[in-house]
């Protein structure tokens, strides 16, 4: 008798857990949730790649030094995720990956990531590190002309992709939110993936 | 006793909306004058912040209110403590962030505010230099007198510094760009 009735318990919350309606997330599921290649040299000098996360979420995006205005956004919106995480934090890599490689160096990151915030990663990638990232996250890099004309060696902007890619703990990419996502839609996501 | 024309209380009511009438559209000659005067009144900026989150590179805000019945335009910003002091936009192009020189200027609309602010329109600041923890920079419009903000440098990075003043300059001419 006990026997049965632990099976119909089971059968029930079987039943129940199937029935239950899938997660609904703040960020988009990508249609093909591929593994993205991502590797590089952190700001302090060691090596980084998502391959190697322990089991982390990451959420990667990509900017450049020389960005006056929506990278610096973009990283303060990141310190005040980590500040929102509260000690969830050490389960989540923040991850700044530069597309400028021909002006930031290992040194220059180094100088401007950890201003934000020391526990973020700020990777530098070499340019077949940089194409395999670039295919992997369908990245848009375009540079503009120099200031002062082609050949100079004169300020120029880079225009790119401002995606949010949120990075599982299988290394599998979860959901990406647009460039204007805020932290009240992106902080309950982190939190129901570490659950 | 004088006897009244049949048509006096008609009369009456016809000569109360005429003066109404007339009352009403000098209250308009009134409000029109105002306007006017409202013109000549200065552009205000408040909310000034500065970005500097490297040697290289940094970024300023502020909003302009035009209480005016006039429109003005921003039209340049000059500063002698960056190599290259410029109105940018960045524009959300489907998911790509791309930086929009806007040369031309931008509007102030009359009754209405102009707002720099992160991720829409902003000066962008290459290798500033910074004076007594500071960066001015002039603003100059296509009518109004040029404004010179003095921005704090920020303490830490993503908590932008607070501007400590303004001054409305007589006549442009303390600013300059590059160095």
């Amino acid at each position: 008798m006990i026997r049965l009735a632990t099976l119909i318990g089971f059968i029930a919350l079987l039943t129940l857990v199937s029935c239950s309606p899938p997660e609904q997330y703040g960020g988009t599921p990508p249609e093909n949730p591929v593994t993205p290649e991502l590797s590089g040299t952190n700001w302090d000098g060691t090596p980084y790649s998502l391959a190697d996360s322990n089991g982390h979420l990451a959420l990667v995006f990509f900017g450049y030094t020389y960005c006056p205005d929506v990278c610096p956004l973009a990283l303060a919106k990141m310190k005040q995720l980590y500040s929102v995480l509260g000690d969830d934090w050490s389960k989540v890599d923040i991850v700044f990956v530069s597309v400028d490689p021909h002006r930031d160096t290992v040194e220059k990151l180094a100088q401007y990531v950890p201003g934000f915030d020391h526990r973020f990663k700020g990777l530098y990638l070499d340019p077949g590190q940089m194409e395999a990232a670039s295919d992997s996250f369908d990245l848009t890099i375009q540079f503009s002309q120099p200031q002062d004309g082609p050949g100079t060696d004169s300020f120029y902007y880079v225009d790119h992709t401002g995606t949010y890619f949120l990075v599982g703990p299988d290394g599998r990419l979860a959901l990406t939110y647009p460039p204007s996502a805020t932290i009240d839609v992106i902080a309950p996501d982190i939190r129901k993936l570490l659950s | 006793m004088t006897r009244r024309h049949p048509a006096f209380p008609f009369a009456v009511i016809l000569l109360a909306a005429l003066t109404f009438a007339v009352t009403g559209c000098r209250r308009g000659d009134i409000t029109e004058t105002t306007e006017a005067a409202t013109t000549a009144q200065e552009l205000e900026v408040t909310d000034a912040t500065l970005s500097l989150p490297t040697p290289m590179m940094g970024a300023a805000y502020f909003v302009v209110e035009n209480p005016g019945a006039t429109a003005d335009r921003l039209v340049g910003i000059t500063s002698s403590q960056a190599e290259r002091a410029e109105l940018h936009e960045t524009i959300d192009d489907g998911g790509v962030m791309r930086m929009v020189p806007r040369p031309e200027g931008l509007d102030v609309p009359a009754g209405g505010r102009l707002e720099l602010a992160p991720g829409g329109a902003h000066v962008m600041l290459v290798n500033p230099s910074p004076k007594d923890g500071a960066i001015e920079l002039t603003l100059t419009f296509e009518t109004h007198e040029p404004i010179v903000l003095r921005l704090a440098v920020p303490e830490t990075q993503g908590d932008a510094g607070a501007s400590d003043h303004t001054d409305h300059m007589a006549h442009q001419g303390d600013g300059g760009q590059g160095s």
